[in-house]
C-alpha cells in the first residue's frame, strides 16, 4: 500500500514537471517578456520548482533508477497534451520512433543509477531537474 | 520535415546541449567539499549551472514556437546522450554497453520520428 502510495505521487510529481512543458509551449506562442508571458513563465518555472523539490523527497523514499525509469512516462504525457492541447497530429511513425526513443531512455536512465557508489551525488546533480531544457 | 522545423528542432537540440552543459556543472560543484553551506550553493559552477539553466528556458520556449509539444521530448532526449558524452569527457566515467546500446536506440529513435 506505501509503495503504490509512493509511486501515486511519484507520477503526481511527473504531471507536474509536464504541466511546465505546457506553460512553456503557451509562452511561446506569446509576446515575449510582455506582462501574460511573465505570468506564464513564472508558472513553468513555478512548476518546475516544486518539481525539484519534490523529486528531492520521492528520492528518498524508492530507488533512484525506479524512479528515473518512471520520470521517462514524461514523453508520453508531452505526446498527449500535444494533441489533445495543441491539436497536433501523430503518424505512426512518430510513434513507433517515440518507443524506440521510450526504451532508449529507459535503458540509459536505470544504468546511471545501477551504480551505488555514484547514486548519491547523482541525485544531487539532478536536482535542477533540467537535461530536459 | 520543412526548413524551418529542422531549424527550430536544432534550436532546442542546442539548448538540451547547454542544459547538459549546465548538469555537468552542478554535478561537479556537488563532488567538490565547500567550507560553508552557503558556498555549497554560492560557488561559480552552482551560479554559472542555474544561470545557463534559466538561458535554456528561454532559448527552449523559442524552439516551441515551432516545435511541437509532441516532439520536443524525442529531442530532449538526446540529453541523455549528451550528459553521458560530458561525463565520458570531463568526468572521466566510463561508457558502458548499456548506455551505448540506449544512445543507438535514442538516435535511431530519433531518426524514425522524423522519418514521420
Amino acid at each position: 500500500m506505501k509503495k503504490f502510495k509512493n509511486l501515486f505521487f511519484l507520477h503526481a510529481i511527473i504531471l507536474l514537471y509536464a504541466m511546465s512543458s505546457i506553460c512553456a509551449k503557451y509562452a511561446s506562442a506569446m509576446e515575449f517578456f510582455s506582462l501574460p508571458w511573465f505570468a506564464v513563465y513564472a508558472l513553468q518555472i513555478l512548476f518546475l520548482g516544486i518539481y525539484a523539490l519534490l523529486w528531492q523527497q520521492i528520492l528518498k523514499r524508492m530507488p533512484l533508477n525506479v524512479a528515473f525509469a518512471n520520470k521517462s512516462v514524461t514523453l508520453i504525457w508531452s505526446m498527449l497534451f500535444g494533441v489533445v492541447l495543441f491539436q497536433e497530429t501523430l503518424s505512426p511513425l512518430h510513434l513507433a520512433g517515440a518507443a524506440i526513443v521510450l526504451v532508449g531512455v529507459i535503458l540509459m536512465v536505470t544504468e546511471k543509477a545501477e551504480k551505488p557508489d555514484t547514486a548519491g551525488a547523482e541525485s544531487k546533480g539532478e536536482t535542477e531537474g533540467e537535461n530536459d531544457g | 520535415m520543412d526548413k524551418t522545423l529542422v531549424l527550430y528542432s536544432l534550436i532546442l537540440l542546442a539548448s538540451v546541449f547547454i542544459s547538459s552543459v549546465s548538469q555537468l556543472l552542478l554535478k561537479k560543484s556537488s563532488g567538490i567539499q565547500y567550507p560553508s553551506k552557503i558556498r555549497e550553493y554560492l560557488n561559480p559552477y552552482v551560479i554559472i549551472g542555474y544561470a545557463l539553466f534559466f538561458g535554456c528556458t528561454i532559448v527552449s520556449m523559442v524552439a516551441l514556437k515551432v516545435v511541437p509539444l509532441s516532439m520536443s521530448p524525442i529531442i530532449e532526449s538526446c540529453g541523455y546522450i549528451f550528459v553521458t558524452l560530458l561525463s565520458f569527457f570531463f568526468l572521466k566515467e566510463k561508457i558502458t554497453r548499456r548506455q551505448l546500446l540506449g544512445t543507438v536506440l535514442i538516435i535511431l529513435g530519433v531518426v524514425v520520428y522524423s522519418l514521420g
